[in-house]
Parts: C-alpha cells; structure tokens; sequence
C-alpha cells in the first residue's frame, strides 16, 4: 500500500509540473462549455425571411405581423416577385420564404407556400415547422380561413417536454462531459503510460517488486481524481452560466460518470500497450476515440439520420450510451430504472476491454 | 555463495536463437563484467536474471531464487540501472530517491537516514530540491546507481551506466561501484569501454548467443596474447558471423 501511494504521489508530480497537461485539464473543460454554449448554437433565433404577399389584405398582414413577432423569424425583406425571392436565396440574404397568393382569404382551399433553404436540412425542417405551427394557430387564420375541410379544428397542441425553450445547451453539456472524460481518462492515461516506455523508466518499474497492476492502477487513480473535478466544474458551469440544472438524482449521475470514465480507462490502457510513442498515442487516441465521440455519439449530428452502417458503428461508441444516460438523469431527471441497458452496455464494454489489455499487456515486455 | 549460477540457459524468439546455452556463475561480492558487441545477446540474457524474461530452456538461479518461479522474490533483491536515464526528470532529487525508496518498501526513517547519506555521498546536498532534469548527465547517472541500490540489493545490474559520460566521470562512478562491491553488493555491468572492463574482477565475453571467454582480465590477456582487453575484445568479435 506504501509502494502504491508513493507512486501515485509521483503521478501527481507529473500532472501538476507539466504546463501542457494542466491546460487539458483545467482550461479545455470551461472553453469548450463557453464554445458550445455560445459560439456554436444549433438553436434557431431571428432567421432572416421574405415575405411574398399577392393578397395585401389584412388576413395576410396580420399573419405577417405575427410571423415577425415570433423570435425565430425577422423579416429581411418583403418580395416584390418569385424572381426577387429566389435571388434573395441565392445571395444567401433568408432562410426561408412565405408566399399569400392572391385572394387567399376568398379560396375554397386556402394554401400558403413556404419556401425553404434546404443546404441545411435540419435547420429548413426547424423552420418550416415553426411557420407552419404559427400560421396554422394563428387565430386571424381559424376565423378567416377555416374551410369546410379544417371545420372541425382540430388544433394541435405542441408541448415541448424538458427543454422548453430549445435550449441547445441541454443537448451539448451531456456532450461535453462525454468528451471530457474520454480526453481525461483515455488520452492522458495512455500517453501517460507510454511516456514511461518511451522514456525506459517503465522498465525499472517492471523490474521493481512492484506489480504491473498496481503501476497500472496508480497511473489511472489520479487522472479518474481529476476527471470526476472536471465533472464538478461542467456541472457548476451548466448549472449557474447556462441555466442546465441537474434534474436527476446527482448521486446516479456521478456514479454512471465513473462507469463511463472506467470504460475510457481501459480504452486508454489498451491504447497504451499497442503503442510505443507518445505522439501514436495521442493520434489513435485522437482518431479512434475523440473523433466518434464528436461525430457518432448523437453530441452534434442526430445518429437517427445516419446510413445504417455508421448507426451500427456508433453502437460501440461509449459516448453514445453514456450521453443518453446522462440525459435522461440529468435533463429528463429519470432514475435507474430508465438507465439500465445504458449502463448494462457499459460494464460489458469495461469487462471486455479488461480481459483484452491484460491479454496484450506484457508484463515482462 | 552464488548470485548468480546459470545451466545451459537459453532464450530462443522464433528460430533465432538470441542466448544459446550460456553456464556460468557470478560470486558474491565481485564485479562481473559482461561483455559483448551489440547484438551478442547481453540484453537478453540481463533481461532473464531480472524477471523481465522467461528463459526457453536451461536454469538459472539469482540472489538464490529460481528464475522461472521465483521472479518476485528475485525482483525484490536486485537493483536495476538501464542504459537509458531510469530517474524522473520532472521529480526533485529528494522526490526521487523517496519514490524508489518507497517503491521498494524502506521505511520512513530509514528512507530519511538513507537520503541524507546519499545526498553527502554525493555531494548533493544543496541540490535536494532541484529537479533531476537540469542537474549535469554524470551527476545524474551517479545519483541513478544510488538510487538503484538504495534498498541493499543482493546484486545490481548496470546496463551500459556510463555510457555518453566524461572519463573524469566515469571515474568517480567507478569510485561508487567498488564502495557498492565494498559493501557486499555483488555487481553486473555491461559496457562497451574497454578500459572499464580492466576494472572488473572477471568479465565475460559473449559472442554471437554464447560466452566465448570467462576469466580474470590479466589471464584473458595472457590466453590471448593482447597488450589491453581492446585486443582481446577484437579478436574474440572478429568470430561473430551474427549483425547488430
């Protein structure tokens, strides 16, 4: 036990004497919560449109009053023809398009043509519903234009569960942490462990009385310390800049952030035993772990919308069933009984890359 | 007694045959140089004594223990010197010898007793707080051999310690060997200085997976008719049919 605290005393010295190391790990965390909370917004606010109004009466100013009152639209400009609104669309000048024909109020069938930019689906999507939802809720619009088809008004009531107000952050934080810990935990332990291959200190360890688990387990203990801070300080951040407070059981939330950052662990671990350089550390780690957790985890890119290969690839990405865990404690404040496959997968995921690393760590080189 | 007593040892990777059949025995006390140019199998057969390797076949025992068995005990009473630096640039002096110290179970008062020791020894005193890294290479490599015997070792293997180092150096390492050797730590080292080799009480010289020669430095310069041990080293390396 003495052996094992002088080392892991040792490794501390390492992190806190390293300029480098300190930046990942106390600056990456704050600016990648202050760039994904603010830089980088997937939220929908004042997109530029133009209105084409062949009616001018007051169902249809009415309706373009109430449009540029919504905060997802402001009017860029009001369309003289087709032709101006499909320059405006290609100057990139709006988002989307809303077109009255003439005697819109006077139809049989009343139809409004929405025009979208659709380069970028998911936002055109976005957009078209919520035009459509204003206009069809539009009270000018059920006591003008009702026909005999829409009669009966069945009117749709959207209630958006959560997130009420959109609000991108609770999306990205579960993101982040993911990150956070895969970076922590995987990257530095296997550079970490490397390190002393690289600089032939790894072998007068093997050759000390002390066991490679124990090197092993020391050289994790303190990067699983500090990750678990960096969890603190992502959900402090969360919490008191961009208004994300824990919803769940904060408990059940650090203990399945500990499950994810055994898993990243391990990663790290294997990683560092295929390895001989510092630097084909950090580029596997980068490249086989950073990059799924950014592109396959659901953080950015919906995985629903993705070919079905890359759907099943993202099932072997941790992050993917720790983000979900995390929502659904930390945003929808459900309990354990709602996490238990996420989890499952994750302590399979932590046995299974056990059994390979200690198959491929030599422990007499 | 024995520290080290080898039968027939040999460690083979695929077809190639790295340590062949090598028998010998390194006596308590003494300095035993073990000789050979790259590629002759020293490493490998250093890597064996330390529990770092099993051996194919052949036995071998150090500090008394059986290699195949017994490497746990057998890593608690060897010390271990590599030729690349085995101390922790980043850690201060005192950091690590306290390290090592409690890697290898001292307890603290003994840790501290040791530390003052090594650091008069050294002359290091007004350097305990200073960081391995911008101490000079020869201060370094000497306080890397303290600190690989700061637990009494039955027997410490140097790997090519002064390798890069200065003569002026080299000698004041040499200075704290015989005072390790004095003390009763029986001493392995590979080199590839020759003149080092004269320092030895015995060297081996292992060409091409085997020991070709094994005696005192005087009686191998006598067999071979040599004027130093380069002579003898050149002779006996010109057999090698084996590249680095």
């Amino acid at each position: 036990m003495k052996q094992f605290l002088s080392f892991i005393r040792k490794e501390f010295y390492h992190i806190f004497r390293d300029v480098r190391t300190m930046l990942i790990l106390l600056i990456i965390p704050v600016i990648l919560i202050i760039l994904f909370g603010y830089a980088i917004s997937t939220e929908i606010k004042s997109s530029p449109i133009a209105i084409l109004d062949y009616s001018r009466d007051n169902v249809t100013n009415r309706l373009a009053e109430q449009l540029q009152a919504s905060e997802y639209f402001k009017l860029y400009k009001t369309a003289g023809s087709y032709e101006e609104v499909e320059t405006l669309f290609r100057q990139d000048k709006i988002r989307l398009a809303i077109v009255f024909p003439a005697q819109l109020s006077g139809a049989d069938e009343p139809a409004i043509q929405i025009l979208a930019d659709a380069t970028n689906p998911n936002e055109a999507t976005a957009l078209i519903q919520y035009a459509t939802a204003i206009i069809s809720t539009s009270d000018i619009v059920v006591r003008n234009l009702a026909t005999e088809v829409n009669q009966p008004g069945v009117i749709p009531a959207a209630n958006l569960l959560y997130n009420p107000q959109m609000k991108g952050a609770y999306n990205f934080v579960p993101g982040v942490m993911g990150l956070i810990l895969m970076l922590i935990c995987a990257l530095m332990t296997s550079v970490g462990i490397v390190k002393e291959k690289e600089m032939g200190t790894m072998e007068v360890l093997l050759v000390s009385p002390l066991k490679p688990v124990y090197i092993i387990l020391a050289k994790a203990t303190p990067y699983l310390l500090l990750s678990m801070v960096n969890i603190a300080t992502i959900l402090l951040l969360s919490r008191f800049l961009l208004d994300v407070p824990v919803a769940g059981n904060l408990i059940l939330l650090i203990s399945i952030s500990i499950l994810y950052a055994l898993v990243s662990l391990c990663l790290g671990l294997l990683i560092s035993t295929v390895t001989h350089t510092q630097q084909a550390a950090m580029l596997i780690s980068g490249m086989a772990l950073m990059l799924p957790v950014m592109l396959l985890s659901g953080m950015i890119f919906p995985v629903e919308n993705m070919p079905w290969i890359l759907r099943v690839l993202s099932n072997i990405v941790p992050a993917k069933w720790y983000i979900i865990a995390v929502k659904n404690v930390m945003i929808k404040g459900l309990g354990m009984a709602f996490i238990w496959k996420e989890t499952g997968i994750m302590l399979f995921m932590i046995l299974f890359l056990i059994v390979v690393s200690v198959k491929r760590f030599k422990i007499r080189l | 007694m024995h520290v080290i007593e080898t039968d027939k040892l040999t460690k083979r990777f695929g077809d190639f045959t790295a340590v062949d059949r090598i028998s010998f025995w390194v006596e308590s006390g003494e300095i035993f140089g073990f000789l050979g140019a790259n590629g002759a199998g020293k490493t490998t057969a250093m890597r064996m004594f330390c529990g770092l390797s099993v051996p194919t076949s052949g036995k071998a025992t150090v500090a008394g223990y059986d290699v195949y068995r017994k490497s746990e005990q057998i890593k608690k009473h060897i010390g271990y010197m590599s030729q690349k630096f085995s101390l922790y640039g980043d850690l201060k002096v005192w950091e690590n010898i306290r390290l090592f110290g409690g890697i290898y179970g001292l307890s603290s008062k003994r840790l501290a007793d040791k530390t003052d020791e090594l650091l008069h020894t050294l002359n290091l005193e007004n350097e305990r707080d200073t960081l391995v890294d911008s101490l000079p290479l020869g201060w370094k490599q000497k306080l890397a051999f303290s600190v690989a015997i700061i637990h009494e070792p039955t027997i410490v293997f140097l790997d090519e310690p002064t390798g890069g180092v200065d003569p002026v150096t080299r000698r004041q390492f040499w200075e704290l060997i015989y005072d390790a050797s004095a003390r009763g730590i029986t001493i392995f080292v590979t080199t590839h200085y020759m003149d080092e080799a004269e320092y030895c009480n015995r060297i081996s010289i292992m060409v091409d997976g085997r020991i070709e020669a094994l005696d005192k430095p005087s009686v191998l310069k006598e067999m071979y008719h040599a004027g130093n041990m380069n002579e003898v080293f050149q002779s006996l390396a010109r057999k090698a049919t084996r590249g680095e």
